[in-house]
């Protein structure tokens, strides 16, 4: 059963195999995790975005065609969607580690400005900048995968770029 | 832009995240089978309360008699059986 595809696994889906959702579920679980925290920036709220995803392709696993994604692209816009829809407000993380030398500070300073930078724009260009410039997808799957047009996905992208630039100034 | 995502450090998930998303399935699947029973029992109890209040429409000798007696001037064959 390990070697079945993901495809050939949602097919074992439809007939409710939970043999195949175990597996599907251990496979993917890390990597959509941190598809999921890029775009929420919260461990908690990423982890149940997963969940929430999981459990809708448990749920309605019809709702992947073969005929028209692979199972992964299908599963990464369900994930991405969820992470933009996600209505919560975000409780604000406070980085406490204990710092021992300079280097660690050092690194510490840099993952909060980042953080911070990150935080300040909304959800939709956080994602939008995931998609494009860390995962490397073409522009017109990242449009896709938001579902929008690719202007507006140049527009999220200029605008989230010059908000970043504000914040790291 | 791409060195902003790779320099953010992303907190390992909790280590039972897979386990937990497999019970919550599992537990789903029960619901869905317990929701399913349910609304079975009361669809039968609605047919049974139904067929109650209407024993007119139940097949019973009785009324099969009636209909071959009805026939039985229509067509001969039901002489011999009546």
């Amino acid at each position: 059963m390990l070697d079945k595809t993901d495809e050939e696994l949602m097919e074992m889906l439809k007939s409710r195999s939970a043999q195949a959702f175990s597996i599907l579920v251990k496979r993917h679980t890390s990597y959509f995790y941190k598809v999921a925290y890029r775009v929420v920036l919260e461990r908690e709220t990423a982890e149940d975005i997963v969940q929430k995803a999981f459990l809708k392709i448990w749920e309605k696993p019809n709702l992947w065609q073969p005929s028209k994604a692979k199972f992964k692209t299908w599963f990464y816009r369900i994930v991405c969607n969820l992470a933009i829809d996600d209505k919560r407000k975000f409780k604000t993380v406070e980085l406490n580690f204990d710092v021992e030398d300079t280097h660690e500070e050092q690194n510490l300073d840099e993952q909060k400005l980042l953080y911070k930078a990150l935080k300040s724009i909304p959800t939709r260009q956080r994602a939008a900048i995931m998609l494009v410039y860390f995962e490397e997808k073409k522009q017109a799957d990242a449009a896709k995968i938001l579902g929008i047009g690719i202007k507006a996905l140049e527009s999220l992208l200029s605008r989230a770029k010059d908000a970043l630039r504000e914040v790291v100034k | 832009m791409k060195n902003i995502y790779d320099k953010l450090e992303i907190p390992e998930p909790n280590t039972d995240l897979e386990s937990r998303i497999i019970t919550a399935a599992m537990h789903n699947k029960r619901k869905y089978f317990f929701a399913q029973s349910a609304a079975l029992a009361v669809c039968l109890v609605i047919a049974i309360m139904v067929l109650q209040a209407q024993p007119s429409s139940l097949v019973t000798e009785e009324n099969m008699l009636s209909d071959i007696d009805f026939y039985d001037d229509q067509y001969g064959f039901y002489k011999e059986i009546s």
